[in-house]
Protein backbone atom coordinates (compact mmCIF):
# COMPACT_ATOMS: atom_id res chain seq x y z
CA UNK A 1 0.00 0.00 0.00
CA UNK A 2 1.14 3.51 -0.78
CA UNK A 3 1.80 5.63 2.28
CA UNK A 4 1.19 8.92 0.50
CA UNK A 5 -2.05 10.28 -0.86
CA UNK A 6 -2.84 8.50 -4.13
CA UNK A 7 -5.94 7.39 -6.03
CA UNK A 8 -4.08 4.14 -6.82
CA UNK A 9 -2.99 2.67 -3.48
CA UNK A 10 -2.66 -0.88 -4.78
CA UNK A 11 0.67 -2.55 -4.14
CA UNK A 12 3.42 -2.10 -6.73
CA UNK A 13 5.39 -5.30 -7.32
CA UNK A 14 8.90 -4.73 -8.65
CA UNK A 15 9.42 -7.82 -10.83
CA UNK A 16 12.84 -6.79 -12.17
CA UNK A 17 14.72 -3.50 -12.55
CA UNK A 18 12.45 -1.43 -14.79
CA UNK A 19 9.46 -3.78 -14.64
CA UNK A 20 6.56 -3.61 -12.21
CA UNK A 21 3.12 -5.15 -11.99
CA UNK A 22 0.04 -3.80 -10.27
CA UNK A 23 -3.42 -5.32 -9.96
CA UNK A 24 -6.20 -2.75 -10.09
CA UNK A 25 -8.50 -3.58 -7.18
CA UNK A 26 -12.15 -4.05 -8.00
CA UNK A 27 -13.01 -2.05 -4.88
CA UNK A 28 -10.78 0.91 -5.76
CA UNK A 29 -12.94 3.97 -4.82
CA UNK A 30 -12.41 5.45 -8.31
CA UNK A 31 -14.87 3.01 -9.85
CA UNK A 32 -17.88 4.23 -7.88
CA UNK A 33 -17.73 7.46 -9.87
CA UNK A 34 -15.88 6.48 -13.03
CA UNK A 35 -18.45 5.56 -14.06
CA UNK A 36 -21.58 4.50 -12.18
CA UNK A 37 -22.69 1.19 -13.72
CA UNK A 38 -19.69 1.13 -16.05
CA UNK A 39 -16.40 0.92 -14.16
CA UNK A 40 -13.43 1.81 -16.31
CA UNK A 41 -9.96 2.75 -15.09
CA UNK A 42 -9.23 6.38 -16.01
CA UNK A 43 -6.25 7.48 -18.09
CA UNK A 44 -4.87 9.47 -15.17
CA UNK A 45 -4.98 6.23 -13.16
CA UNK A 46 -2.57 4.73 -15.69
CA UNK A 47 -0.32 7.78 -15.34
CA UNK A 48 -0.43 7.27 -11.55
CA UNK A 49 0.59 3.61 -12.00
CA UNK A 50 3.63 4.79 -13.95
CA UNK A 51 4.41 7.51 -11.40
CA UNK A 52 4.26 5.10 -8.46
CA UNK A 53 6.25 2.48 -10.37
CA UNK A 54 8.85 5.15 -11.14
CA UNK A 55 9.14 6.17 -7.49
CA UNK A 56 9.50 2.50 -6.52
CA UNK A 57 12.77 2.32 -8.46
CA UNK A 58 14.38 5.74 -8.99
CA UNK A 59 17.94 5.85 -10.38
CA UNK A 60 20.42 5.31 -7.49
CA UNK A 61 17.45 5.56 -5.08
CA UNK A 62 17.25 9.31 -5.62
CA UNK A 63 14.55 11.34 -3.91
CA UNK A 64 12.63 12.60 -6.97
CA UNK A 65 9.43 14.58 -7.39
CA UNK A 66 7.19 14.83 -10.43
CA UNK A 67 8.00 17.92 -12.50
CA UNK A 68 5.94 17.25 -15.63
CA UNK A 69 3.85 14.85 -17.63
CA UNK A 70 5.66 15.28 -20.94
CA UNK A 71 3.38 13.08 -23.00
CA UNK A 72 0.76 10.38 -22.79
CA UNK A 73 -0.94 8.22 -25.34
CA UNK A 74 -3.90 6.12 -24.28
CA UNK A 75 -4.24 3.04 -26.45
CA UNK A 76 -6.75 0.65 -24.89
CA UNK A 77 -9.18 0.63 -21.95
CA UNK A 78 -8.42 -1.04 -18.60
CA UNK A 79 -10.94 -2.44 -16.14
CA UNK A 80 -11.32 -3.44 -12.47
CA UNK A 81 -9.21 -6.49 -11.65
CA UNK A 82 -6.77 -6.02 -14.55
CA UNK A 83 -3.16 -6.89 -13.83
CA UNK A 84 -1.09 -4.14 -15.43
CA UNK A 85 2.58 -4.44 -16.35
CA UNK A 86 4.71 -1.28 -16.47
CA UNK A 87 8.04 -1.23 -18.34
CA UNK A 88 10.12 1.83 -17.43
CA UNK A 89 13.26 3.37 -18.90
CA UNK A 90 15.10 6.22 -17.14
CA UNK A 91 17.25 8.85 -18.84
CA UNK A 92 19.18 11.73 -17.26
CA UNK A 93 18.75 15.10 -18.95
CA UNK A 94 19.94 18.55 -17.86
CA UNK A 95 19.92 17.71 -14.17
CA UNK A 96 16.47 16.18 -14.40
CA UNK A 97 15.26 12.65 -15.07
CA UNK A 98 12.91 11.39 -17.72
CA UNK A 99 11.00 8.17 -17.32
CA UNK A 100 9.48 6.59 -20.43
CA UNK A 101 6.96 3.84 -19.76
CA UNK A 102 4.71 1.41 -21.58
CA UNK A 103 1.74 -0.02 -19.67
CA UNK A 104 0.11 -3.24 -20.78
CA UNK A 105 -3.10 -4.88 -19.68
CA UNK A 106 -4.07 -8.51 -20.34
CA UNK A 107 -5.49 -7.25 -23.66
CA UNK A 108 -2.30 -5.60 -24.89
CA UNK A 109 -0.77 -2.12 -24.71
CA UNK A 110 -2.86 0.29 -22.67
CA UNK A 111 -0.78 3.47 -22.65
CA UNK A 112 2.58 5.10 -23.28
CA UNK A 113 3.64 7.76 -20.78
CA UNK A 114 6.67 10.04 -20.46
CA UNK A 115 7.22 11.71 -17.10
CA UNK A 116 9.90 14.18 -15.98
CA UNK A 117 11.28 14.33 -12.44
CA UNK A 118 13.40 16.82 -10.50
CA UNK A 119 15.45 16.21 -7.39
CA UNK A 120 13.31 16.42 -4.27
CA UNK A 121 13.03 19.83 -2.62
CA UNK A 122 14.09 21.86 -5.67
CA UNK A 123 10.65 23.14 -6.75
CA UNK B 1 -22.44 30.83 -11.66
CA UNK B 2 -22.74 27.34 -13.11
CA UNK B 3 -23.28 24.98 -10.17
CA UNK B 4 -22.38 21.34 -9.65
CA UNK B 5 -26.00 20.48 -10.56
CA UNK B 6 -25.35 21.86 -14.05
CA UNK B 7 -21.97 20.13 -14.19
CA UNK B 8 -23.61 16.80 -13.34
CA UNK B 9 -25.91 17.27 -16.32
CA UNK B 10 -22.99 17.42 -18.78
CA UNK B 11 -20.32 15.13 -17.26
CA UNK B 12 -20.77 11.40 -16.54
CA UNK B 13 -18.30 11.51 -13.60
CA UNK B 14 -19.67 11.12 -10.07
CA UNK B 15 -18.34 11.06 -6.51
CA UNK B 16 -15.46 10.56 -5.80
CA UNK B 17 -14.31 11.24 -9.37
CA UNK B 18 -16.31 14.38 -10.12
CA UNK B 19 -13.55 16.90 -9.60
CA UNK B 20 -15.14 20.20 -10.64
CA UNK B 21 -17.21 22.12 -8.07
CA UNK B 22 -18.33 25.22 -9.97
CA UNK B 23 -17.82 27.18 -13.18
CA UNK B 24 -17.31 30.92 -12.88
CA UNK B 25 -17.01 31.75 -16.58
CA UNK B 26 -17.87 29.84 -19.75
CA UNK B 27 -17.69 31.09 -23.32
CA UNK B 28 -18.83 28.14 -25.49
CA UNK B 29 -16.20 27.04 -28.00
CA UNK B 30 -13.68 29.39 -26.47
CA UNK B 31 -12.83 29.23 -22.76
CA UNK B 32 -13.88 28.22 -19.26
CA UNK B 33 -12.84 29.07 -15.72
CA UNK B 34 -13.76 26.44 -13.13
CA UNK B 35 -13.13 25.83 -9.45
CA UNK B 36 -12.37 22.86 -7.31
CA UNK B 37 -11.82 22.96 -3.55
CA UNK B 38 -9.27 20.35 -2.50
CA UNK B 39 -10.22 18.60 0.73
CA UNK B 40 -8.59 16.09 3.04
CA UNK B 41 -12.07 14.57 3.13
CA UNK B 42 -11.54 12.81 -0.23
CA UNK B 43 -11.16 9.02 -0.24
CA UNK B 44 -7.51 9.21 -1.39
CA UNK B 45 -6.70 10.41 2.15
CA UNK B 46 -8.29 7.42 3.88
CA UNK B 47 -6.13 5.30 6.15
CA UNK B 48 -2.85 7.18 5.78
CA UNK B 49 -0.27 6.97 8.58
CA UNK B 50 -0.33 9.69 11.25
CA UNK B 51 3.29 10.81 10.85
CA UNK B 52 3.28 12.13 7.26
CA UNK B 53 4.87 15.41 6.30
CA UNK B 54 2.86 18.08 4.44
CA UNK B 55 4.37 17.16 1.06
CA UNK B 56 3.28 13.55 1.56
CA UNK B 57 -0.27 14.85 1.92
CA UNK B 58 -0.11 16.90 -1.29
CA UNK B 59 -3.00 16.40 -3.66
CA UNK B 60 -2.01 13.79 -6.29
CA UNK B 61 -0.78 15.52 -9.46
CA UNK B 62 -2.82 13.19 -11.64
CA UNK B 63 -6.04 14.30 -9.93
CA UNK B 64 -5.08 17.91 -10.53
CA UNK B 65 -4.82 16.98 -14.22
CA UNK B 66 -8.10 15.04 -14.12
CA UNK B 67 -9.86 17.98 -12.51
CA UNK B 68 -8.50 20.38 -15.15
CA UNK B 69 -9.53 18.00 -17.92
CA UNK B 70 -13.04 17.75 -16.50
CA UNK B 71 -13.27 21.54 -16.70
CA UNK B 72 -12.20 21.20 -20.33
CA UNK B 73 -14.87 18.52 -20.71
CA UNK B 74 -17.58 20.87 -19.45
CA UNK B 75 -16.45 23.42 -22.02
CA UNK B 76 -16.30 20.85 -24.83
CA UNK B 77 -19.74 19.37 -24.19
CA UNK B 78 -21.68 22.37 -22.83
CA UNK B 79 -23.76 23.00 -25.94
CA UNK B 80 -24.24 19.31 -26.83
CA UNK B 81 -23.87 17.21 -23.67
CA UNK B 82 -23.92 13.41 -23.55
CA UNK B 83 -23.54 12.33 -19.89
CA UNK B 84 -24.11 8.68 -20.86
CA UNK B 85 -20.89 6.69 -21.29
CA UNK B 86 -22.73 3.71 -22.74
CA UNK B 87 -24.29 5.28 -25.83
CA UNK B 88 -23.64 7.80 -28.54
CA UNK B 89 -20.34 9.62 -28.71
CA UNK B 90 -18.26 9.61 -25.55
CA UNK B 91 -15.47 11.97 -24.67
CA UNK B 92 -12.11 10.26 -24.28
CA UNK B 93 -8.82 11.53 -23.00
CA UNK B 94 -6.77 11.51 -26.22
CA UNK B 95 -3.46 12.61 -24.79
CA UNK B 96 -1.46 15.11 -22.80
CA UNK B 97 1.58 17.13 -23.86
CA UNK B 98 3.76 19.00 -21.40
CA UNK B 99 1.84 19.48 -18.21
CA UNK B 100 4.19 21.07 -15.67
CA UNK B 101 3.73 21.04 -11.90
CA UNK B 102 5.12 24.17 -10.29
CA UNK B 103 4.24 23.67 -6.64
CA UNK B 104 2.38 21.13 -4.51
CA UNK B 105 -1.36 21.58 -3.91
CA UNK B 106 -2.58 20.92 -0.37
CA UNK B 107 -5.98 20.36 1.22
CA UNK B 108 -7.60 23.75 1.74
CA UNK B 109 -6.39 25.09 -1.61
CA UNK B 110 -9.06 26.21 -4.06
CA UNK B 111 -7.98 25.43 -7.59
CA UNK B 112 -8.97 27.75 -10.40
CA UNK B 113 -8.64 26.05 -13.77
CA UNK B 114 -8.28 28.34 -16.77
CA UNK B 115 -8.90 26.41 -19.99
CA UNK B 116 -8.80 27.74 -23.54
CA UNK B 117 -9.68 25.93 -26.77
CA UNK B 118 -6.54 25.74 -28.88
CA UNK B 119 -8.07 24.05 -31.88
CA UNK B 120 -11.41 22.35 -32.57
CA UNK B 121 -11.99 19.69 -35.22
CA UNK B 122 -15.25 17.76 -35.69
CA UNK B 123 -14.29 14.87 -33.38
CA UNK B 124 -11.27 16.24 -31.57
CA UNK B 125 -10.72 19.33 -29.42
CA UNK B 126 -7.36 20.58 -28.13
CA UNK B 127 -7.05 22.71 -25.01
CA UNK B 128 -4.37 24.68 -23.20
CA UNK B 129 -4.22 26.73 -20.04
CA UNK B 130 -3.20 26.61 -16.42
CA UNK B 131 -4.34 26.18 -12.85
CA UNK B 132 -3.90 28.84 -10.20
CA UNK B 133 -4.33 28.91 -6.42
CA UNK B 134 -4.80 32.54 -5.39
CA UNK B 135 -2.34 34.36 -7.61
CA UNK B 136 0.12 31.48 -7.84
CA UNK B 137 0.29 29.22 -10.92
CA UNK B 138 0.49 25.62 -9.72
CA UNK B 139 0.24 23.85 -13.10
CA UNK B 140 0.62 24.77 -16.76
CA UNK B 141 -0.92 22.72 -19.57
CA UNK B 142 0.56 22.99 -23.08
CA UNK B 143 -1.96 20.68 -24.68
CA UNK B 144 -4.70 18.24 -23.78
CA UNK B 145 -6.55 16.42 -26.55
CA UNK B 146 -10.13 15.22 -26.08
CA UNK B 147 -11.52 12.85 -28.69
CA UNK B 148 -15.17 12.09 -29.27
CA UNK B 149 -15.63 8.45 -30.24
CA UNK B 150 -18.46 5.89 -30.39
CA UNK B 151 -19.10 4.39 -26.91
CA UNK B 152 -18.22 0.91 -28.22
CA UNK B 153 -14.47 1.70 -28.18
CA UNK B 154 -14.61 1.45 -24.37
CA UNK B 155 -15.80 -2.15 -24.41
CA UNK B 156 -13.31 -4.95 -23.81
CA UNK B 157 -12.42 -6.55 -27.14
CA UNK B 158 -13.82 -10.09 -27.54
CA UNK B 159 -11.34 -12.85 -26.73
CA UNK B 160 -9.09 -13.70 -29.64
CA UNK B 161 -9.57 -10.45 -31.54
Amino acid sequence: MATTCSPVREGIRVEAPGTTTITIAEDNPIFAGHYPGFPIFPGVGLVECVHRSALAGTPDHRDLELAAIESTRFIGPTFPGDELTVELDWKARDGEWTCVAVISSPRGEAAKVRLRYREGGTS
Amino acid sequence: MITVADIRRVLPHRYPMLLVDAVTELVPGERITARKAVSVNEPWYAGLPDDLRAEQLAYPEVLLVESWCQAAGVLATWTDPNPDVLAGKVMLFGGISDVEFLRPVLPGDVLEHRVTVQRALPDTVMFEGDCVVGDEVVMTVSRVVMAFRPAEVLRPAPQGS
